[in-house]
């Protein structure tokens, strides 16, 4: 369903990205792991349309998507939740929900419905509904992230480390919501973690990336078990 | 007295217009446009040229004038933030005291240097309370302010389109990032923004006449209301333009005329020192 042909991508004369290629088909929750600085966040900006490669090719349902505009991108199917979670801080909750709806059609109707989805999924932001963004715990605010991701009804959801900074139960909540969105409608992901146990457990499939290069790929419950693995990101 | 009052509310409604109009281009892109008195004096202009020259019905001079500002403050976006988007703060205030200047030259080379008049668009007979005389004029000028400053909330807080604004306002990277259309989003501010300064010469070319210069000041001092307020709360804005016009009546008639122009700056500088975040200072937390 993704594509990621041998991208090539720079900041100024600094190439991050040396030709990475990967895929994520249908339905599935794919892990890109990665310490610091390796170009995951790079590869996500990429592919959502705000970076655009020197060479390489991406392509998403087919179509070779390396020169449309991010809004066509999120339009398309793709939502990006960014590192750090971003939410708007002056807006509230339901508002910053709302402007994940922004490249869709402004249809009240169904957007009340997607509204009642994610507070299904996530409960704890029902309660906050009218609460500002800035006032919202690390949790809240991540949950709030990725419910915005949500609005934009995609068919691929990317996220950029969802478990930073958060208490590990909320991350267990976190990850719990995610894989059961993938069970019950398909929503395939894209995962990018540094702390990649938990990010291991849920994907089928998982990439590693080091300083822009993609060292290691396969089955992310055969990766778990790889001694190299568990040296680097698992903590021995 | 009260008629000071009403006088100083009426000059300070115009300001607050001013202000209102800078801070929607500054709450959007964090760029203080320091040509937008002069674009005043341009929508002014373009109601005189309306009105006066080509003797069209006033409303319809308005709605003109409102159409051009609004066409202007795209061109604006497209001539001064487009191209220096990312550069230093100081290069893009420099190249709107810039544009300010070719504006000015402009209206000089099209009008001419001498003031001229624009009538206001009602007429009638002055409302008369306890000896207070509320001439038309000024009654139109606190309804379009407050029709204005309705509509301003409305837009902003009550449709998709307006939180989509304030989204882009508050971080523009993660309103790209989720799709939003931030040219769309950043020109509907720059349009906004200049039609409230075209608004505000409307109002103020049947009060002091147009000409060519009038924006400098008036720019300032929606610059020094904007401070008064907090920079970039519109309400404080508004308290701040009406404080504003009430101190520079009082002071012309009590104190003295000639100085008219320096109150604002005494009252800015009075104000930063008891206040540094301005009077309505945003809470820090809600900067982050
Ligand atoms: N905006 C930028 N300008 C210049 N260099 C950048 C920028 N963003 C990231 N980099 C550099 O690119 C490399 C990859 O960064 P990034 O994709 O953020 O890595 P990761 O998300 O894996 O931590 C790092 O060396 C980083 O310093
Ligand atoms: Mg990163």
């Amino acid at each position: 369903m993704l594509k990621v042909d041998d991208i090539r991508v720079s900041y100024g004369h600094i190439e991050v990205l040396k030709g990475i290629s990967f895929t994520v088909e249908m339905g599935e929750i794919v892990a890109l792991i990665g310490g610091n600085g390796a170009g995951k966040t790079t590869t996500l900006s990429t592919i959502s349309g705000l970076l655009r490669p020197t060479s390489g090719k991406l392509s998403w349902k087919g179509e070779e998507i390396q020169n449309t505009t991010v809004e066509a991108i999120v339009a398309s199917g793709i939502s990006h939740c960014p590192e750090g979670r971003r939410i708007f801080p002056g807006l509230s909750v339901r508002e910053n929900l709302i402007t994940g709806t922004a490249a869709r059609a402004n249809n009240k109707q169904e957007i009340e419905e997607d509204l009642t989805l994610v507070f299904e999924l996530f409960p704890r932001l029902k309660e906050r509904i009218k609460q500002r963004g800035w006032s919202l715990s690390g949790g809240e605010q991540q949950m709030l992230a990725i419910g915005r991701a949500l609005m934009s009804r995609p068919s691929l959801l990317m996220l950029d480390e969802p478990s930073l900074g958060l208490a590990p139960i909320i991350i267990e909540q976190v990850f719990e919501r995610i894989v059961e969105l993938n069970k019950r409608t398909g929503l395939a992901v894209l995962l990018v973690e540094q702390n990649s146990a938990m990010a291991l457990e849920v994907a089928s499939r998982a990439f590693v990336l080091e300083t822009g290069t993609i060292t290691l790929s396969g089955i992310a419950s055969v990766l778990a078990g790889d001694p190299r693995i568990q040296e680097a990101y698992l903590g021995g | 007295m009260g008629q000071l009052v009403v006088n100083g509310l009426a000059l300070g409604s115009i300001y607050a217009l001013v202000a209102l109009g800078l801070l929607m281009i500054f709450n959007t892109v964090q760029i203080v446009n320091f040509a937008q008195g002069q674009l005043l004096m341009l929508g002014a202009f373009i109601g005189i040229s309306g009105a006066v020259t080509h003797e069209l019905p006033i409303a319809l001079s308005w709605i003109i004038t409102m159409a051009a500002m609004a066409l202007v403050g795209i061109v604006f976006m497209v001539l001064v933030y487009l191209p220096l988007r990312g550069r230093p703060p100081f290069l893009v205030i420099l190249t709107t005291i810039a544009m300010g200047i070719v504006l000015e030259n402009l209206a000089l080379i099209i009008w001419g240097p001498l003031p001229v008049s624009l009538p206001s668009p009602v007429h009638g007979t002055p409302l008369r309370f306890a000896g207070v005389i509320i001439s038309m004029h000024q009654v139109f000028t606190f309804a379009t302010l407050a029709v204005i400053l309705l509509l301003q909330f409305v837009l902003l807080t009550r449709t998709r389109f307006g939180i989509l604004m304030q989204a882009t306002a508050q971080d523009l990277h993660t309103a790209r990032l989720v799709g939003i259309p931030v040219r769309r989003t950043i020109a509907v501010a720059f349009a906004f923004g200049a039609m409230l300064s075209g608004i505000a010469g409307l109002l103020v070319a049947p009060i002091f006449l147009a000409e060519p210069t009038m924006g400098g000041s008036l720019g300032l001092k929606g610059f020094v209301v904007s401070v008064i307020g907090g920079f970039g709360n519109l309400p404080g804005a508004v308290i701040g333009g009406l404080f504003l016009g009430l101190i520079e009546t009082f002071g012309a008639r009590y104190i003295s005329s000639n100085f008219r122009d320096a109150y604002a700056f005494i009252v800015m500088i009075g104000v930063l020192v008891a206040w540094p975040r301005g009077i309505f200072g945003e809470k820090i937390s809600e900067k982050v």
